[in-house]
């Protein structure tokens, strides 16, 4: 039954990511004829539409298996990967660096994925400080980093150019996947490939931080590094996708929800869906970002929307969240 | 006959920044395989204690040992060995029964593996000899208390492990349940474990358990056989009410004035 | 008694009239808006501060008439080459002062103006708060040419040049008639498709982006007699971002790249190397072209649009409109518009342009 599932759900991949090969704006004629005939065609196709499929399907799968990650290990179905203000900081980095690079994208990229690592370090030097339950200090102190550097991007707006920064800066905030290229899928690749494979393989594990904290002191988690790797695995892979893309919501929060109702709670489980999941829905996400209309639409407006969808059709069919 | 034993060496502790001592130094020993029985009122201290065998705090002074054959090293490196109940348990996903089960093989599997074969034979040899089979592939949400706390115990028991400690493993079921909890703890210690745990029933005490550890107020205990702890001005020194403990020709009883 | 009281009585009245000559140096205007609102002025304005979008802009149109230089208080900071036009046309423009960028109402009443200048839509923001403060605020759109005739009229109002205002609406109708003649001789069957452009640089990127169906831009190319492609996918709001498919697909015959930075000419250069441009028709013909720029660029609601226009006429149709025709224009443009002499122009102007008539 599991493999049959699965099964499925490969397939589906592969047709998804199939038909967003076959989707773009540049729609004349049968695309098979078009790519042996048409030079500008083939161009387009090889050196703009398929790395950003590509893209999409990574970013997707990353985003989602973070908010997977963050769920578990802050027992918490509703949280994702940017619970620590790492999303909120991304942005700030981001913002950052349109504002004092004026848009050149390496600078953005490290920015925002440096930020983003930053605001884990704060959240987790707060939460020392803080008696008591170190998840919930850490939930305390990333709302607190997250309301920062919201503040932080409000007021980097307000100093942008209202001419040529700011729509960046709004742009970027909302998500896009607008400028991939092959350098930017590699780039990228090379950094979430190897914290995906980490978790492939911690995949039964990861169950254990789920568990009460003695309880899973019993079972030989018997310290903490196992969680702070995992963690920072977590925020590197957020951090390093939100530099490429900008801030593209709901794929964490609900993707794995879905892969739960699934698969089942089990993340030996959840996790395969959920990479899967995650990937198919952010390609049907930017086949419409890019295709819909002439203009280009915000990735992050398509993801909260149906995001939202799902989230309503998710609570209105079972009791609880699990 | 055994020569095993869990021995608290002098053993105080007190929580961070706290001045007063939970524990204050506690001296004796457990025999290995054997039931040992933790009573006393709320708030005494018998949670710590099961913390502190755990290993998941360690005494500010003193030290916690296992002797074996004659060499004692720390409880602390019996890795795995010690399985813990916790009284209350917060399950934020909807496991099956038998994927909660399998969590309890962690510390067998390797960090970067998923079960293999043997672990999940282990699981369905457990699951059966707790009447668990038909809710195998039941969600934990679908379950009975008293099947909820079946499994978590066979959860315990997928550890393997040498030690299993319980707080208040009694407390939230109907009797039917209890005298099944009851008899399991009895096949597990004649299976060679050592079983500790903490309850609010001394007739149950009483009638089961081989040793003792009554904690009260103060940093007072007493520890030892059963029989010699189990006695009418004990009871009533440590649980603060009149207490008789009567034992007429093998029939144990207790009577609470 | 009576004679007292008749001459209290007449004292009385004496003073209230000196005051009352006093109080208003007979000047009584009323000035109508953008937004239709009536401005009364008791006095001609003489400290006028203009702030919010695209202020550089109004501020240029200002200049556009004589006494401004001694009128105008103060001016939001800009970009650099904005305000080296300014230099050329203002000798004392730096012994104004200067409101840093985004500046609200609270930094403009200090400065104590007798008329502040604004764009519509900034009156819930700077309009209302300076109204309240009984500040006279006259509201400006200049978005396409009818309302730069208009509020080019307002601007005439509030300066007491109302004469020079009649003169340069008649100057830009002229010149926009001038350019509309030439076209009619042209084979108007054949309009070419154009695509116009904003290009920002990123890395080694470009992002591409269209103007609104109902800005001046698109206007202007079709009124020079071209069709907008982006328009029938009627775009609104502000500049959107359209990616390479796209660009593709609509696949021009011409394409204006315009840049705000003064880079489109690199900018196309590149372009004509890239892998995938040089397979569109426009870079096929060689007919991508770097939208016209000197101080600003020519394709904004800016006194310049008309140079803007004349020059893609000029594009779209090159066999009935030359380049000395555009060229001839821009030196009366200058002369007649900001009165820079001939020399001032050969020396400024014409090298900067020079690259956007290649």
């Amino acid at each position: 039954m599991k493999k049959i599932r699965l099964t499925g759900l490969i397939a589906c991949l592969l047709l998804v990511t199939l038909l967003s090969f076959l989707i773009g704006r540049y729609q004349n004629d049968n695309p098979f004829k078009l790519l042996s005939s048409n030079n500008l065609f083939r161009q387009l196709f090889l050196q703009l539409r398929i790395p950003r499929v590509l893209t999409a399907l990574l970013i997707g799968s990353g985003l989602a298996l973070a908010g997977l990650v963050t769920q578990i290990i802050f027992q918490n179905p509703l949280a994702d990967g940017g619970l620590l203000g790492v999303s909120q900081a991304a942005g700030f980095g981001a913002a950052l660096g349109i504002l004092v690079f004026r848009g050149n994208s390496i600078w953005v990229q490290l920015f925002a994925f440096g930020f983003g690592v930053i605001a884990l370090i704060i959240s987790m030097l707060i939460s020392g400080r803080i008696r008591g339950n170190k998840i919930l200090s850490l939930i305390l102190a990333g709302i607190a980093v997250s309301a920062i550097f919201s503040a932080g991007i409000g007021i980097l707006k307000y100093l942008a150019d209202p001419v040529d920064q700011l729509p960046a800066i709004v742009f970027w905030l909302l998500g896009s996947l607008a400028g991939s290229t092959w350098p930017v899928l590699i780039r990228t690749m090379i950094i979430i490939l190897p914290l995906m494979i980490f978790f492939w393989f911690y995949r039964w594990r990861l169950n254990l931080h789920a568990m009460d904290k003695e309880i899973a002191f019993s079972l030989g988690l018997k310290n903490k590094f196992e969680l702070w790797a995992s963690l920072l695995a977590s925020v590197l892979l957020t951090s390093s996708i939100i530099s490429i893309s900008g801030i593209v919501g709901w794929i964490g929060l609900i993707i794995p929800n879905y892969a739960r109702m699934i698969a089942g709670s089990d993340t030996s489980n959840s996790i395969p869906v959920t990479l899967l999941l995650g990937a198919i829905f952010t390609m049907i996400c930017d086949d419409l970002a890019r295709a819909l209309l002439p203009g280009e639409i915000p990735l992050g407006i398509f993801t909260a929307f149906l995001g939202a969808l799902m989230f309503i059709g998710l609570l209105v069919n079972k009791e609880k969240i699990a | 006959m055994n020569s095993s034993f869990i021995r608290f060496n002098n053993v105080s502790f007190s929580y961070f920044g706290r001045k007063e001592k939970v524990i204050k130094d506690f001296s004796f020993e457990i025999p290995t395989g054997s039931r040992t029985a933790l009573l006393g009122l709320n708030g005494t201290g018998k949670t710590t204690l099961l913390m502190l065998l755990l290993g998941y705090i360690a005494p500010i002074k003193g030290t916690i040992t296992i002797s074996k054959y004659g060499q004692e090293s720390p409880l602390t490196e019996m890795n795995g060995a010690v399985g813990y109940l916790s009284q209350n348990e917060n399950i934020p996903f909807d496991y099956t029964v038998q994927e909660f089960i399998m969590l309890g093989r962690a510390p067998h599997i390797l960090k970067f593996n998923i079960p293999s074969k043997n672990d999940i034979m282990l699981c369905q040899q457990i699951i059966e000899s707790l009447d668990l089979k038909l809710l195998a592939s039941s969600k934990l949400g679908e379950i009975s208390g008293g099947e909820l706390q079946r499994v978590r115990i066979a959860r315990t028991l997928a550890q393997e492990p040498e030690i299993i400690l319980m707080d208040e493993p009694m407390t939230h079921l109907d009797i039917k349940n209890k005298k099944y909890l009851n008899e399991l703890i009895t096949n597990l210690k004649e299976t060679g474990k050592t079983i500790i745990y903490s309850t609010h029933d001394p007739l149950d005490v009483l009638n089961f358990s081989d040793s003792c550890i009554i904690m009260g107020r103060n940093n007072t205990y007493e520890a030892g056989e059963t029989e010699i702890i189990i006695q009418s001005k004990t009871l009533s020194d440590f649980f603060e009410i009149p207490i008789t403990v009567v034992n007429e020709k093998g029939n144990k009883s207790i009577i609470i004035h | 008694m009576k004679k007292i009281v008749s001459i209290l009585i007449g004292v009385i009245f004496l003073i209230s009239g000196c005051s009352y000559l006093g109080s208003s140096p007979s000047y009584q205007k009323t000035i109508i808006d953008a937004l239709g609102r009536e401005v009364e002025l008791s006095s001609e304005p003489s400290r006028i501060i203009i702030i919010g979008k695209q202020a550089p802009m109004l501020t240029n149109f200002m200049y556009l008439f004589n006494t401004t230089d001694k009128k105008l208080l103060a001016l939001e900071k800009r970009s650099q080459s904005a305000d080296e036009f300014l230099k050329l046309i203002d000798k004392n423009i730096d012994k104004k002062f200067k409101l840093e960028r985004g500046a609200g109402a609270e930094q403009v009443v200090p400065l104590n103006p007798d008329m502040v200048i604004l764009k519509t839509s900034m009156r819930d923001t700077i309009g209302k708060p300076l109204e309240d403060l009984s500040i006279p605020v006259v509201y400006v759109e200049f978005e396409n040419a009818d309302q730069i005739y208009r509020d080019l009229r307002i601007f005439a109002s509030v300066l007491n040049e109302e004469e020079r205002g009649e003169d340069l609406i008649s100057s830009y109708q002229m010149y926009y008639q001038k350019i509309q003649d030439l076209l009619k001789v042209s084979n108007s069957s054949e309009k070419p498709s154009v695509l116009l452009l904003q290009a920002e640089s990123e890395d080694q990127k470009y992002i591409f982006k269209v103007p609104p169906a109902n800005w001046l831009q698109t206007d202007m190319v079709e009124k020079a007699g071209g069709i907008a492609v982006w328009k029938e996918a009627n775009l609104a709001g502000g500049w959107t971002e359209v990616n390479m498919e796209q660009i593709s697909n609509w696949n021009a015959d011409m394409v204006y790249i315009v840049n705000y930075q003064g880079q489109s000419p690199e900018i196309v250069k590149n372009l004509k190397n890239d892998e995938i441009w040089k397979n569109l028709n426009a870079a096929k013909d060689e007919r991508i072209y770097a939208f016209a720029y000197d101080f600003l660029s020519w394709d904004q609601p800016d006194p310049r649009w008309i140079l803007g226009y004349g020059w893609m006429a000029f594009r779209q149709n090159p066999q009935s409109i030359s380049s000395t025709d555009i060229q001839n224009l821009i030196k009366d443009y200058y002369q007649k518009f900001f009165t820079l002499d001939e020399s001032a122009i050969e020396e400024k102007i014409d090298p900067m342009v020079a690259d956007y008539f290649k």
